[in-house]
């Protein structure tokens, strides 16, 4: 059961530094990316390293039912066909500074993902969504979407290549 | 063909300033302009420049040309360069 009442959704997502802030940035770096008002969804196209081929592609897909009172849902999704494919559709961890917020386990473990929380099938039962913004001070801190994309594009360009080989396409 | 003026040896090296734009990831239209030493850390020169865009909180970093840049590191140390256009970035850890 949703907690926010769309038409809030919504007034939190149009503020400038939310979506109209994240079209902003994807178009200033040339990323190919789509706006769905509909389904509350935003997508962007991503290129990382490849230890086999050029370059890997990936697709990382937010969904933002009850934003801002909740974390977005952050999800990588198989850049050939946008399915739900699990670790195979995610980067492996680069050498970033801090420490990555992409897992091993094919998540994306940030306070400001939904899917980062224990109850949403992720590996921290010590964060609390209702608290995303300050449950973990000392981890990654990413307040508006446009902030949450730049630091997953960071990841993803020293990424060295997939969790898992995509599977064969249908 | 490269001329003296061209190669300027030591141009770059001999600078202890670097004058960069800084912009936040919601607005890269937005840059605003900074002189800092090119031996600051780079958490130094994030950390103004994420004041100015009102970023508050987490361990800002800067990126150039999208990657992260090592905040325990001086900004000659990590590639920064005079006249570079950088992004803020949240650099603190995660997983």
């Amino acid at each position: 059961m949703a907690l926010l009442a769309r038409g809030d959704v919504l007034a939190y997502l149009n503020d400038d530094g939310e979506i109209p802030g994240a079209l902003r940035w994807a178009e200033f770096h040339g990323l190919e990316h789509a706006w769905h008002q509909e389904t509350l969804t935003f997508t962007v196209r991503l290129i990382g390293g490849s230890e086999t081929i050029e370059f890997e592609r990936y697709l990382v897909r937010g969904t933002f039912e009850d934003y801002r009172v909740m974390p977005p849902v952050w999800r990588f999704f198989d850049p050939r066909t946008a399915r739900d494919i699990g670790p195979a559709a995610y980067p492996l961890a680069g050498p970033f500074p801090s420490g990555s917020v992409l897992h091993s386990s094919g998540v994306i473990c940030a306070p400001w993902n939904r899917l980062a929380y224990k109850d949403r099938g992720g590996p921290h039962e010590d964060w609390n969504a209702a608290n995303w913004q300050t449950t973990a001070p000392q981890y990654t801190t990413a307040k508006t979407i446009p902030e949450m994309l730049a630091r997953l594009r960071a990841e993803v360009l020293i990424s060295a290549r997939r969790l898992a080989a995509l599977p064969a396409a249908a | 063909m490269t001329t003296m003026s061209d190669s300027k040896p030591g141009k770059d090296t001999d600078k202890q300033t670097y004058s960069v734009e800084v912009f936040a990831p919601r607005n890269p239209m937005d840059r605003r302009p900074f002189t800092w030493s090119k031996h600051l850390l780079v958490s130094e020169a994030a950390a103004q420049a994420a004041v100015v865009f009102g970023i508050q909180g987490g361990q800002p970093t800067l990126a150039k040309e999208g990657k992260a840049l090592d905040r325990t590191k001086q900004l000659v140390a990590v590639g920064v360069r005079d006249h570079d256009v950088l992004e803020i970035v949240d650099a603190a850890g995660g997983v």
